[in-house]
C-alpha cells in the first residue's frame, strides 16, 4: 500500500535505516524497528498464508499477536506470527501454505 | 477432520483457527451440543492456537440464539495456563527463579 | 538455591489503569514491579494521537500518547520497576506467577499482591469473507497507520459507529486513506455526536441500521456489500449497496480481557452495558480473590480517566492493606476517588455504566455503597439519550445553551458551541481566557456559552477534543462573513487560496476564500482555519473539502 510520509500529528516520517529482506524469493526494503507484516503491506503484500482446511489466503487481522493469520515462514521456520516480529536484515521470508510443515505441505497443491 | 478443498469464500467461518463454518457449529447445537465447551470438542472451534479469543463470543451469540438461553448463562471455556503459547526449548530450560 | 523473588505488588498491564496502580502504590512506599507483554508502556494511550476528551485534571485535551508519556515520567519519578516484553503465562501453582520474558526466558515470582491492568480486546463479528486478507480489526488498522505509519488500505469500510469506530475512521482520514462509509446496525450512532461530526464534515457517509453483508476478493478484499436492518436487525431484501473497497475494519467493541483474573479464581459476572463477563471487586477494586486488585477496561470497559482513576484506587488499597497509608487517610483518599469516578459516570452516556458498577458492588457484598451519592432519582429522569441518526438540525443546535443567539452573531465575532451531548468533558471551559464557558455542576453538563463574555477570541476552538466550537464573525467586512474551525489535515490550505466550504454533514455548500491558517504551537497541531463567505452561509459552512495531495 503506502507509507505515511507526512502526518498532520505526527509530523515527518523519521529518518530509520533501509534493510533488505527476502520475500518468496523477492528482495524489498524494509526500515529497521518495523515489524514484518508492516513492512509487507507497504510493499502491497496482503495474502500472507493460506488455510490448512479450505486454502484460503489469510492476512493481518488482530494485529497483536493473537489470531495467528498473519503467520508465515521466516527463516525457515513456518508459524512466526509476523505482526509481532520486526524485521532484520536479510531475513527470509516465505507464504506459508497449511501448517508450513517440512513434509511438503507448504508445497502450493 | 477430512481435509476439504472447496474454495468457498462465501462460507461463513466463525473459527478462524480451525476454519469451522457456522453451519458446523449450527449442526452441532442441533444435535444437542449446547454449552461453548461441548461444541470445541465436537467441532473443534475454540481449539486454535488463540484459544477461543476470537471466536467464543461468537459461538456463544449462536448458541443464545438458537436455544434461546440468555447469554449471561452461557459461560466461557476455563481458561488453562500458559496464556500465550510458549516455545518448546524454553519451557524445557531451567526457569530462573531470579 | 536462589530464593525465589518476591515482590510487595506486582501491576499486570501498563496501560493507564496498571500505571496509576503503579504510580500510587510507590508514592506511599510499596515495592512495585509493572509488567506489560508490548515493547512499550501505555497500554491503549501510545495508538492514541487525538485529544482525549475527559476532565483538565485528568489532562484531557492532551493527546493519547502525550498522557502517556506523562504518566510514565510519574511512574519514573515514583521509582517504579518497569519489564517490558513480558507476558503474564498464569500462576503455576498456588501463589506462583510465571513470567515469559521476550518470548526466550522463563521467570517465576511471588507477589504479596496483585492489580490486573490487563485492559480489553476487541469483539469479532463475523460475515461471509470476514477471513479475507483486507478485514482487520480497527485496532489492528490504527496501530499500522499510528506506530508503523503504513497505509492498511485506501479505500476503507468502518463497521461499528462506536467512539472507537468514529476515531479510526478519522485516523484513517488523517493518514491518507479514504473512508466509503461507517455501518452501524443500531438505528442511531452510537458513539458521541462530536467524533461523528467530525467524519461527517469530512464526508463520509454514517449508514445507521446497515451492516457488512459481504467482503468479496480473490487474495484480499476488493468489495464489500452492505444491506439495511429492519428494527429487529434482519436484513432488508433488496436494500443492498456494493462498494469498491480494499479493507474493511471490524469494530464492535471490547470485552474485558478477562484470561488471568478467570486463573487466578476470581468470581466473574455478565455486563452487557460493560462488555460482557468480568471479574467482580469491591469498593477497594479488590476482586473475590482476597489480595487480587483489578482496575480499568478489564473491570468493566470504559474510558481512559476512569481506568486511571480506578488504577489510582487500586494502588492506595493496596497501600493501606499492606500498611503504608494508615485508615482514616485512606477511607478520606478512597472517598476523593469515587468521587471523581462517579462524577465521570455521570450523564446518559455513563449512566447504565454506572447503575452496572453498582451491581458490581452489591454483588461482591459491599455494605457500603458508594453509589448513593450520586443522586439516582435524578439520573433516571435525565437519562434518555438523545440518539443521532445523523447530523442534527441548525434548529436543533440552535436549542441548546452553547449556540450564540441571532442578535449576539450579527454583534461580531463569537464562539458558537456545536457540542450537545452530555458527555464527560470539559477543556473548553479552562481554555477560555474570559471564562465565557461554564459546564455547571457536573462534567457531564452541556457546556454554556456565556455570549457577552464571549469575545471571539478563538482559542477554545483548539482545545475542543470534539472539534465542535467554531467562531463566527458576521462583521467580518461589508459583504463576508468569517467562520473559524478546526483543522487536522494535510495538506494545509493556502492563505489567499480558494477551497469549497462544506455543511455540518460534508456537503458541498458554496466557494470560499481562506484568510487565516493558524498553527501556533499551544494549539497542539489542530490549525484553526479561517475562511471567509457570503453572510448567508454563517450558519451552515462548518469546515472545508479536504484538499487531496497528489505529491
Ligand atoms: C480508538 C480508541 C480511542 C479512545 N479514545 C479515548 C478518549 O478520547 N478518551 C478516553 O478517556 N479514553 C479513550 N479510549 C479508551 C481508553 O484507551 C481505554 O479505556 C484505556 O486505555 C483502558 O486502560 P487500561 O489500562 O484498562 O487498559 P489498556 O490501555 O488496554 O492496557 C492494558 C495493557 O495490559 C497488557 N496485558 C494484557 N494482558 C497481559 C498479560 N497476560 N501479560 C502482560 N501484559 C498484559 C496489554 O498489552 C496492555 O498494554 C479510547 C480507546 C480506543 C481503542
Ligand atoms: S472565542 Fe474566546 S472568548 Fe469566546 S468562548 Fe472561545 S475562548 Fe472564550
Ligand atoms: S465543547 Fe467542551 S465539552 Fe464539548 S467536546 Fe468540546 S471541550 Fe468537550
Ligand atoms: S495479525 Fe493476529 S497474530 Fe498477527
Ligand atoms: S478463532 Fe476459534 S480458536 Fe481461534
Amino acid at each position: 500500500m503506502k507509507r505515511i510520509k507526512e502526518h498532520p500529528i505526527l509530523g515527518k516520517e523519521e529518518k530509520r535505516k533501509k534493510i533488505k529482506i527476502v520475500v518468496n524469493g523477492k528482495n524489498i526494503y524494509a526500515y529497521k524497528g518495523e515489524t514484518i507484516a508492516a513492512a509487507l503491506i507497504a510493499n502491497g503484500y496482503r495474502d500472507f498464508r493460506y488455510t490448512h482446511r479450505f486454502n484460503l489466503p489469510r492476512g493481518f487481522f488482530c494485529g497483536i499477536g493473537q489470531c495467528t493469520d498473519c503467520s508465515m515462514i521466516v527463516n525457515g521456520v513456518p508459524n512466526i506470527r509476523t505482526c509481532v516480529t520486526r524485521v532484520e536484515e536479510g531475513m527470509i521470508i516465505e507464504t506459508q501454505y497449511g501448517y508450513g510443515d517440512k513434509d511438503g505441505k507448504n508445497e502450493r497443491s | 477432520m477430512p481435509k476439504d478443498n472447496e474454495k468457498n469464500s462465501i462460507k461463513k467461518i466463525i473459527c478462524r483457527c480451525e476454519e469451522i463454518t457456522e453451519e458446523e457449529i449450527r449442526e452441532a447445537i442441533r444435535e444437542g451440543y449446547t454449552t461453548i465447551k461441548s461444541i470445541k470438542r465436537r467441532t473443534r472451534a475454540g481449539m486454535g492456537l488463540c484459544q477461543g479469543r476470537t471466536c467464543s463470543t461468537l459461538i456463544r451469540d449462536i448458541i443464545a440464539e438458537m436455544t434461546g438461553d440468555k447469554k449471561e448463562d452461557i459461560l466461557p471455556d476455563s481458561v488453562r495456563p500458559p496464556l500465550y503459547p510458549v516455545e518448546l526449548s524454553v519451557l524445557g530450560k531451567k526457569v530462573n527463579k531470579e | 538455591m536462589e530464593r525465589m523473588r518476591e515482590v510487595e505488588l506486582l501491576v499486570i498491564g501498563a496501560g493507564p489503569a496498571g500505571l496509576g496502580a503503579a504510580i500510587e502504590a510507590s508514592r506511599y512506599g510499596v515495592k512495585v514491579l509493572l509488567v506489560d507483554d508490548k515493547d512499550k508502556p501505555g497500554g491503549q494511550l501510545f495508538k492514541q494521537i487525538h485529544k482525549f476528551f475527559g476532565s483538565k485534571e485528568h489532562l484531557a485535551g492532551t493527546r493519547g500518547f502525550d498522557i502517556g508519556l506523562h504518566l510514565l515520567k510519574e511512574a519514573d519519578s515514583q521509582g517504579v520497576e518497569i519489564s517490558l516484553q513480558t507476558k503474564v503465562l498464569g500462576t503455576m501453582d498456588k501463589d506462583v506467577i510465571s513470567l515469559l520474558v521476550k518470548e526466550r526466558e522463563m521467570k517465576l515470582l511471588k507477589a504479596k499482591r496483585i492489580v490486573l491492568a490487563t485492559g480489553g480486546i476487541e469483539k469479532a463479528l463475523s460475515f461471509p469473507g470476514w477471513n479475507l486478507p483486507g478485514v482487520m480489526s480497527a485496532g489492528a488498522a490504527q496501530t499500522l497507520i499510528n506506530i508503523e505509519r503504513v497505509l492498511p488500505g485506501e479505500r476503507i469500510l468502518m463497521v461499528g459507529s462506536g467512539n472507537v469506530g468514529l476515531i479510526i475512521s478519522y485516523q484513517l482520514l488523517q493518514a491518507g486513506a479514504d473512508v466509503v462509509g461507517i455501518v452501524e446496525a443500531g438505528s442511531s450512532i452510537t458513539g458521541y455526536l462530536v467524533h461523528a461530526g467530525k467524519v461527517m464534515r469530512a464526508g463520509v457517509p454514517i449508514y445507521t441500521s446497515h451492516t457488512i453483508k459481504e467482503a468479496r476478493g480473490g487474495k484480499s478484499v476488493e468489495e464489500v456489500v452492505i444491506t439495511a436492518l429492519d428494527r429487529r436487525w434482519n436484513p432488508i431484501k433488496g436494500i443492498e449497496k456494493t462498494f469498491s473497497a480494499d479493507t474493511v475494519c471490524i469494530s464492535v467493541g471490547l470485552n474485558p480481557n478477562g484470561q488471568l483474573a478467570s486463573l487466578a479464581g476470581c468470581e466473574f459476572k455478565f455486563f452487557p452495558e460493560l462488555g460482557g463477563f468480568l471479574p467482580l471487586h469491591d469498593d477497594n477494586m479488590e476482586s473475590t480473590k482476597k489480595g487480587i486488585y483489578i482496575a480499568g477496561d478489564l473491570s468493566g470497559i470504559e474510558e481512559a480517566n476512569s481506568a486511571l482513576d480506578e488504577g489510582r484506587l487500586a494502588g492506595i488499597s493496596v497501600a493501606a492493606s499492606l500498611g503504608y497509608i494508615d485508615s482514616n487517610r485512606f477511607a478520606k483518599l478512597k472517598e476523593d476517588y469515587w468521587d471523581r469516578l462517579n462524577k465521570l459516570r455521570g450523564g446518559p452516556f455513563g449512566h447504565k455504566r454506572s447503575i452496572a458498577k453498582k451491581k458490581i458492588l452489591l454483588s461482591s457484598q459491599q455494605k457500603e455503597m458508594r453509589y448513593q451519592e450520586i443522586d439516582c432519582i435524578e439520573l433516571e429522569e435525565n437519562t434518555k439519550l438523545k440518539n443521532y441518526k445523523s447530523i442534527p438540525s441548525l434548529k436543533e443546535f440552535q436549542e441548546f445553551p452553547g449556540y450564540p443567539s441571532l442578535s449576539r452573531i450579527k454583534k461580531g465575532a463569537v464562539a458558537c458551541i456545536e457540542c450537545i451531548q452530555e458527555i464527560p468533558c470539559d477543556p473548553c471551559v479552562a481554555a477560555c481566557p474570559f471564562k465565557a464557558i461554564n459546564i455547571n455542576p457536573y462534567i457531564t453538563d452541556l457546556p454554556y456559552l456565556d455570549e457577552n463574555k464571549c469575545k471571539g477570541c478563538g482559542v477554545c476552538i483548539a482545545s475542543c477534543p470534539g472539534q465542535a466550537i467554531f467562531v463566527l464573525n458576521y462583521n467580518y467586512s461589508s459583504e463576508k462573513a468569517a467562520i473559524s474551525f478546526p483543522y487536522e489535515y494535510l495538506p494545509y490550505p493556502k492563505i489567499g487560496g480558494k477551497a469549497v466550504g462544506v455543511n455540518r454533514k460534508g456537503e458541498p455548500v458554496a466557494e470560499v476564500k481562506i484568510v487565516k491558517v493558524d498553527k501556533r504551537a499551544n494549539f497542539d497541531k489542530t490549525a484553526v482555519i479561517t475562511i471567509a463567505c457570503d453572510k448567508k452561509y454563517i450558519n451552515q459552512i462548518r469546515s472545508i473539502e479536504r484538499i487531496k495531495d497528489d505529491a
